[in-house]
């Protein structure tokens, strides 16, 4: 009698042992579904994602106004490096390489105006333009010989000015096209030239350093 | 004075969408490859289609601003009527025309020649215009790559099985400004792109028209 009743103990509490075994795994489950679920509504609450500040108050309108998170990241400022020398491109068969089209003449707003309008060509016809840069200005005299004597006096003061846009990677069925418009579009009194790109033509943009080049003489004395 | 883009850029986009250029590229790079390797093609597939090439030799604009009216009537009087000078019309873009015997008959066009083995078409086009009797042209050339194309071929009782007509290439080239060189009227004029249709056939004027600027 007792082994039955033990036995019907031991079945109690083995039947005990297994409810709370499968009811302690219908919990978790819940738990898990409706942690699920609650993160999903907060996922939902959060309008853009990437903020690291946390929604806790309750209105649902909280952060409206913010747009700080949805700007580009602006970098600290760097100190500018110095220039680095550009990789020429070189010419294939169907493409050229780097050319410049130099635009000069004595008259600064005829220049200016060409050498904008070519490269608003280039942007319009896709044409990659690298850059476009003014060199300096060239101041030439023009010297009278008086009428009586050989003593010659300042009459004029011409200022030569010159604009560069250098095109990359032309193709070279657009070329001639491109030559055409450029050719039939030039004012009068603006020389209108091509040339290869080169490493003294970027060199030639910097200043001397005469100090520099002083000391580097010495050093090599 | 620069000139208003929409009236440049609708013919331009033509020009640079259609399938000639394209035509026109794979034969600028098919001629390389025979100067550079020089059995490409096997013997015996020549193509039945003879290759010219021609030049389409530019005198640009030389005066952008408008005449007043005295300056017209002066102009009408000198040199306007007078076709075959290189002074007429200094607004305007002019180009060359040669007469010159086609088979039979003589037929105004942009000079052309025949092109030779070994020689790439732009060099071809160089020889068409130093070839021209009684002109020392030197012009500049805008690039290797042709900007036209037309193709004709030749009347029944000429075709051959090998030679069923010819393909011409054109290439452009510009005229430095300072020379003004006189030419034999009958055979050479220089045209505005208006009157063009005065001097060409209609099928060649089509092709010609697609790539000529006129400002």
């Amino acid at each position: 009698m007792s082994q039955g009743r033990r036995g019907r103990a031991d079945t109690s509490v083995l039947y005990f042992f297994f409810k709370f075994i499968v009811f302690s795994i219908i919990f978790f489950v819940c738990a898990i579904l409706l942690f699920q679920v609650l993160l999903l509504q907060n996922t939902q609450a959060l309008v853009c994602a990437v903020s690291s500040v946390q929604q806790y108050r309750s209105m649902p309108t909280h952060g409206i106004g913010k747009y700080r998170h949805l700007l580009p990241k602006a970098l600290p400022k760097k100190k500018k490096d110095r220039v680095q020398v550009k990789q020429i491109k070189a010419a294939t068969a169907t493409e050229f390489g780097v050319f410049n089209v130099c635009v000069s003449g004595y008259d600064m707003t005829l220049v200016e105006h060409y050498s904008q309008y070519i490269h608003n060509l280039c942007n319009h016809l896709d044409i990659k333009v690298d850059e476009s840069y003014a060199l300096p200005t060239k101041s030439t005299e023009v010297m009278v010989m008086q009428e009586q004597g050989t003593k010659m006096y300042l009459d004029a003061v011409l200022k030569t000015h010159e604009r560069i846009v250098q095109i990359s990677e032309m193709k070279a069925t657009l070329f001639p096209i491109f030559m055409d418009v450029v050719l039939k579009n030039q004012p009068e009194g603006v020389r209108f030239c091509v040339k290869q790109h080169s490493e003294t033509d970027f060199q030639a943009r910097f200043k001397t350093r005469p100090e520099l080049e002083g000391l580097l003489a010495k050093i090599n004395n | 004075m620069a000139a208003p883009f929409s009236r440049v850029y609708r013919p331009l986009w033509r020009i640079i969408t259609t399938s000639t250029l394209n035509r026109g590229v794979r034969n600028v790079s098919s001629s390389r490859q025979q100067l550079s390797a020089q059995n490409v093609k096997p013997a015996g597939a020549a193509s039945p289609w003879a290759l010219h090439g021609a030049v389409c030799v530019q005198r640009l604009p030389a005066v952008s601003q408008d005449r007043s009216p005295i300056e017209e009537e002066f102009m009408e009087l000198m040199h306007q009527k007078d076709v075959s000078s290189s002074e007429r019309c200094l607004a305007d873009s002019l180009i060359l025309l040669v007469k010159k015997h086609v088979g039979s008959q003589k037929l105004w066009l942009l000079p052309q020649i025949q092109w030779q083995t070994g020689e790439t078409l732009r060099q071809t086009a160089e020889r068409a215009l130093a070839s021209l009797p009684g002109a020392d042209l030197t012009a500049t050339f805008l690039g290797n790559a042709p900007c036209g194309f037309y193709k004709y071929k030749y009347p029944k009782d000429i075709q051959k099985e090998g030679s069923v007509g010819a393909k011409v290439f054109f290439f452009k080239a510009v005229l430095p400004s300072h020379k003004h060189l006189p030419l034999e009227k009958n055979s050479f004029a220089w045209v505005k792109k208006e009157e063009l249709q005065d001097f060409l056939k209609p099928e060649y004027l089509k092709q010609v028209r697609r790539f000529i600027m006129a400002l």
